[in-house]
């Protein structure tokens, strides 16, 4: 089978080889990953959930129903994981990175007035700007702007309201504006 | 900036993202016009999402999760990595639904071969994912492009997320209309076909089980023991208290039902019929009789310048009163006389019971029955034995069973067909036609108790000595219980779930006498078994032989080889003797035997007085 789909994948896992689900591992690993990171705004931290994340989705495969999509089943998974991972790790943080980007291992590359921005620049700016954002700000900003997806799959993955959904998208553009005010001061 | 900015904002956000029904994109798109801001917000919004995609890009390269490098390549160390925490914990046993040996612990992933696992399947799925998503570097939806969906907010499409919710709802209504329809028909052996599935619909069964009900009581075919447990069990949402098919089937309904009726609360109806010189006298010989035992009759009417008294209670106690007015009748010769009964075969079914029936019981049913005071030829008479063979059809489902409402209108028009709509209309009609209004109702009551008693004797019929007392033949129940039998039924037919051999066991022989001449009037369809014609060859040789009213050994009709269950069994344990039911339910250990309910019809012997060749000796 040269290109199974998920269920088949899962349908081969559940039948007893381990190998099929290395295949649904291949498929979604790398977007997991990136929105991961995204979220958490650490490649290591992303990693560590994205890999708890397989295992989990592994532990209870017998459980999921082919009434959802396996990625949305899955990128549900990751983000409670992430949310739950940010809420461990936020009271070990000291009180130097509270008001500043607390999770971000990216340096503070801002350049002053003076310099141009050029595009990594900006992207480091863009995702610190993210890493400021409220969890459900940024969950649906990651989702929709990162990952593409439409507003029904971003309900179903956070298990919100469509309408939530585009309240939530519009303050999160609205305050991601509002943090990088120096772009549209250019 | 207000709620209501804040609202069309958001709306304006989801235009930006081509979530819009194309109603509300046009709405948006006019809005444009008329609010140059809200240009601008799009512009801000575009830059945005290009710094969004940029970043995006940017993480995609620190990860090193570049798509085309994973195709068919090794896996990196990140899959490696997620596959051997599953193998660790599948050797710890935490993947309950895996086997332990599935995946070996310390398996070495580097060196296997990965699965064929093209991205252009991701692809698809990322396609489907981003179903109405701007392409990354493209301009925002509401400034140059059209978005390209915009079904993301439809009503319909918001009641999705109630799917399940639905889903659960529709089972359960579901499983609530297969718990009623197996009430309706799961307990009904006659709509259950061999392979379980019904036999009729629910529209012809009612059909069939709506019965005439003469004047508010149950009929007789639709009455069979209506207080004898009922193994289908089951309950119906029409109660069964008045509804005498239901008795059947709804055990638990016609139980607990309050029926105020005094004659349906007896199971087992017997009439006696004496002739005697002076009613009046005869009446009050019998409420003198009565209050001397502390009884109170039933009802007390007249029909016919007959005066009729309905007893219900114990067998043993009502044995003793009516030995007590015989006694009192035999005291008095001018008050009672006792004839030999009929010389017909139904004559000799009364009479197989041990009793002295009067001559002239049966033409008084034939009053009661069609309201004729007169004596009638037997050509023209209801066929009582008809009557009797519907009821003992009614016990044998190989027969075919005609309703007795059928026969009745055909009584009344024997050119009516049997079933058809004329006769019921006709059935509707009093039949008699010189009678009062009250009379007609009583016929009407006893039109029925006929058919029951003649029921009750055919079920009794096994053709006992003469030795049988009176105790003896009153506390010799019916059958407890019989599978009911619809009507009507094709010749031949098959009735599965109808338990034939327990029915016949009950009865104690294979089926009800019936004379070998028919009636003109009796339906061709009815079929005569051979036991029948039998019996009643027996009973004819026996009259023949001058051995009136009871039939010897000889007449006792041999069980079929079938034949199953209580009843056959004592009767193979004795064969020339009937067996009391209370003695079959004290060995059985059953409950005391019901009320028995007698109707003693006191008829004046003018009329009823047979030649005296007809007398018991």
């Amino acid at each position: 089978m040269i290109n199974p789909t998920d269920n088949d994948l899962i349908r081969q896992t559940l039948a007893g080889q381990p190998e099929a689900f290395e295949g649904l591992v291949r498929r979604y690993q790398g977007r997991l990953l990136s929105a991961m990171v995204a979220v958490c705004g650490a490649v290591q931290e992303a990693e560590d959930v994205v890999q708890e994340t397989f295992l989990q989705a592994y532990c209870k495969l017998d459980g999921f129903r082919s009434e959802s999509r396996f990625y949305t089943w899955l990128y549900r998974i990751a983000f409670n994981l992430s949310v739950n991972m940010r809420r461990r790790k936020r009271p070990a943080l000291s009180a130097d990175h509270r008001d500043g980007p607390n999770q971000v291992d990216v340096q503070d590359q801002t350049p002053g007035p003076e310099e141009p921005l050029n595009q990594a620049e900006r992207s480091e700016m863009v995702l610190n700007a993210i890493q400021r954002l409220p969890d459900e700000f940024r969950q649906v900003l990651v989702l929709r702007e990162l990952e593409g997806f439409c507003y029904e799959t971003i309900a179903e993955v956070l298990a919100l309201p469509i309408g939530t959904v585009r309240s939530r998208l519009h303050r999160a553009r609205q305050q991601l504006k509002d943090e990088l005010q120096t772009w549209f001061a250019d | 900036m207000n709620s209501n900015d804040k609202l069309n904002n958001e709306i304006l956000s989801a235009y930006f993202d081509g979530e819009l029904s194309q109603t509300e994109q046009l709405q948006v798109e006019q809005a444009l016009f008329d609010r140059p801001e809200c240009l601008r917000l799009l512009r801000d919004w575009a830059i945005l999402r290009e710094g969004l995609q940029n970043t995006s890009e940017m993480i995609q390269a620190q990860v090193g999760i570049a798509g085309e490098q994973q195709v068919n390549n090794a896996p990196n160390a990140s899959e490696m990595a997620v596959m051997s925490r599953i193998a660790a914990a599948v050797a710890a046993g935490e993947v309950k639904w895996a086997k332990s040996d599935s995946v070996s612990v310390g398996a070495d992933w580097t060196n296997r071969v990965p699965m064929a696992v093209e991205l252009s399947a991701v692809q698809q799925n990322n396609s489907k994912v981003a179903d109405g998503l701007v392409t990354p570097n493209s301009e925002p939806a509401g400034v140059n492009q059209r978005p390209s969906d915009y079904r993301r907010l439809n009503p319909n499409q918001r009641l999705r997320r109630w799917r399940w919710q639905l889903v659960a709802i529709s089972t359960a209504a579901a499983g609530m209309v297969l718990v009623v329809f197996m009430n309706q028909f799961g307990n009904d052996p006659r709509l259950v076909g061999t392979d379980g599935s019904p036999t009729q619909p629910k529209s012809e069964r009612a059909a069939l089980e709506i019965e005439p009900e003469l004047d508010g009581r149950p009929s007789e075919m639709a009455m069979a023991s209506p207080a004898a447990p009922s193994p289908a069990g089951g309950g119906g949402p029409d109660g069964g208290a008045n509804n005498p098919m239901l008795s059947d089937l709804n055990v638990a309904s016609s139980t607990t039902s309050t029926n105020n009726d005094p004659m349906s609360n007896s199971d087992y109806t017997t009439f006696i019929s004496y002739d005697v010189a002076d009613p009046e006298l005869g009446l009050q010989q019998m409420q003198t009789v009565l209050a001397s035992n502390k009884m109170t009759p039933v009802e007390i009417f007249e029909q016919d310048d007959s005066p009729v008294v309905v007893l219900s209670g114990d067998a043993k106690k009502l044995a003793e009163v009516l030995e007590e007015f015989q006694a009192a009748g035999d005291n008095s010769p001018a008050l009672l006389a006792k004839v030999a009964p009929e010389m017909d075969s139904n004559a000799t079914l009364f009479g197989a019971q041990g009793f002295e029936v009067a001559a002239g019981t049966e033409q008084a049913m034939d009053v009661m029955v069609n309201g004729v005071d007169q004596p009638v030829p037997d050509t023209q008479r209801p066929d009582t034995q008809r009557m009797v063979q519907s009821a003992a059809s009614a016990q044998d489902p190989s027969n075919t069973i005609v309703s007795e409402d059928v026969l009745l209108a055909q009584d009344a028009n024997p050119n009516l067909g049997v079933g058809s709509a004329e006769g019921n209309a006709e059935r509707q009609q009093p039949a008699g036609g010189g009678l009062s209004n009250q009379s007609i109702a009583s016929i009407g009551n006893y039109r029925q108790d006929v058919i029951r008693s003649q029921a009750n004797v055919l079920n009794n019929l096994m053709a006992p000595p003469a030795n049988v007392t009176i105790e003896e033949f009153l506390n010799h129940q019916p059958a407890p219980k019989r599978a009911r039998v619809p009507f009507p039924v094709q010749s031949g037919t098959q009735l599965p779930g109808v338990e034939v051999e327990q029915t016949l066991a009950n009865q104690g022989m294979r089926a009800p006498q019936l004379p070998t001449t028919e009636s003109p009037n009796v339906n061709p369809a009815i079929e005569l078994t051979p036991a029948v014609g039998q019996a009643a060859k027996v009973q004819a040789s026996n009259q023949q032989a001058g051995v009136v009213g009871e039939p010897g050994p000889g007449a006792m009709v041999p069980a079929p080889s079938s034949m199953q269950g209580q009843a056959n069994r004592q009767m193979r344990a004795q064969p020339d003797s009937m067996v009391p039911s209370a003695v079959v339910q004290a060995e059985e250990g059953l409950s005391a035997p019901r009320p028995t309910q007698i109707v003693v019809i006191l008829r004046p012997k003018s009329r009823g007085q047979q030649t005296p060749s007809n007398q018991v000796p």
